[in-house]
């Protein structure tokens, strides 16, 4: 009896209901909206147009500059496995058990990065890079981080094509770190967090406020988030091991 | 609302000529102006942020690797767009009111149809309340019919967060129809009846 139905949230049921909202809230595409999107498109290919027609000596620069860097923390990377897999050297002899080398492993949160980083088909699937790409024109980032860690490559985290976060890698020989900008400020540092979190593919947990700094854990490694006048920031340690409060003794360095 | 078929949007993305640009933009415009009004509540500025969203979806159309979805990755675009521009500008006051959500129920009806009718309305009631982060993705899950892990790579996000986002929203809608009938039943039973 239609007296004793209860009403069921199913899926056809928010499907009809959300046909029909979005049906009463439309509005028809005047020809003036579409003038405004085809000029706009017109002055676009007109702008690229022109760059494409000058040579920009700028442009080269920060090109060439970002090829060096990649291929000097390239140069690091591999140095670093060759000392870790061949602690003797080039005359030492090879363990006979593979289970005594004692091989660089790079966690699965800092390899997720490098795929998408480098893997053309993932970074744009759907045309919407997952995590980030190479910051062609990055801001100044510290040379050094407390720790011996060492600035590698400035990433921009994209999020439907948008930059929202500017990041840059540091590396210490057995950690690897990621420093993230977020402007303007944002007041909500728990947002920040968590908005971070998903963007990263990160579980964000044991959130906890120390002395100005919020502390977490993302995936199974310690982070670290605080405010600056002008914006949020995090670090987050992406493999290798850090501990909490050399964390804080980074981030104090950058104020 | 032109409804066009997935075949004809791809030749279309493919084409992606000022003519085919156009054909696109008078089969969504509509609604994706839907969406980003039901997140921003102000006709004028839901109207830049839509043509914002194709500028930005046409000006970079050549990443789009799957061209049938040109639906649902413009409406994550247009979305997001109304999102950050909600953050931006936190000193929105005035706000429009929607149209009323009732799907219009006729005397003819059937009981059980005029009851329908009545649960369409309070979902999409409760759908005007959902925070937009949640709306975006019941609209990508039940309007595009899309899957989590297809949310999850358009959004950037883990496909956990979406499961999470999905499940709040969900929560919020059957709450909220629960509550409806529940106030209807405390009336009946107090001799509401007619």
């Amino acid at each position: 009896m239609t007296e004793d139905r209860k009403p069921e949230l199913n899926n056809e049921l928010i499907c009809n209901a959300l046909e029909l909202e979005i049906k009463a809230l439309e509005a028809p595409p005047d020809p003036d909206k579409w003038e405004r999107v085809a000029s706009a498109l017109e002055k676009d290919k007109d702008i690229r147009l022109f760059h494409l027609s000058r040579f920009n000596w700028s442009r080269v620069a920060i090109a060439a500059a970002a090829c060096l860097v990649l291929v000097v923390s390239g140069i690091g990377l591999v140095r670093n496995f060759d000392i870790t897999m061949t602690p003797l050297a080039d005359d030492a002899a090879v363990p006979e058990a593979a289970d005594e080398v004692e091989i660089f492993h790079m966690d699965e949160e800092s390899a997720d990065m490098e795929i998408m980083e480098e893997d053309p088909d993932r970074a744009t699937y759907e045309g919407i890079p997952p995590v980030g790409v190479i910051d062609p024109s990055p801001p100044a980032w510290p040379e050094s981080l407390p720790g011996d860690y060492y600035f590698s490559t400035a990433v921009i985290l994209l999020e439907a094509g948008d930059p929202v976060y500017s990041g840059a890698l540091y590396h210490n020989g057995s950690a690897d770190l990621l420093l993230v900008k977020k402007d303007p400020l944002e007041k909500d540092l728990f947002g920040f967090i968590e908005h971070l979190g998903g963007h990263m593919q990160l579980d964000m947990r044991d959130v906890e406020r120390v002395n100005g700094f919020v502390r977490f854990v993302a995936g199974e490694k310690p982070g670290l988030a605080w405010q600056d006048e002008s914006r949020n920031q995090a670090l987050l340690v992406l493999s290798g091991q850090e501990a909490k409060e050399k964390l804080k003794v980074i981030a104090a360095s950058l104020d | 609302m032109v409804v066009m078929e997935q075949s004809e949007v791809k030749k279309l993305v493919r084409q992606n000529d000022n003519e085919a640009r156009r054909a696109l933009f008078e089969a969504f415009y509509g609604r994706t102006f839907a969406v980003v009004y039901n997140i921003l509540r102000r006709r004028e500025n839901a109207e830049d942020i839509t043509q914002d969203a194709f500028i930005k979806a046409f000006q970079s159309i050549d990443q789009l690797q799957d061209q049938a979805k040109f639906g649902a990755w413009l409406t994550v675009i247009a979305s997001n767009l109304a999102r950050n521009y909600l953050k931006r500008e936190k000193k929105i006051i005035l706000t429009d009111e929607l149209p009323e959500t009732s799907t219009g129920s006729f005397s003819n009806d059937t009981e059980e149809e005029a009851l329908r009718g009545l649960e369409i309305d309070r979902v999409r009631k409760a759908i005007r309340k959902l925070p937009p982060e949640q709306y975006q993705v019941v609209v990508l899950q039940y309007y595009h019919d899309l899957k989590v892990e297809e949310i999850a790579s358009m959004l950037g996000i883990r496909a956990g967060t979406v499961k999470s986002r999905l499940f709040r929203a969900r929560e919020k809608l059957a709450g909220e129809l629960e509550l409806e009938q529940g106030s209807t039943c405390h009336t009946n039973k107090g001799g509401g009846s007619d």
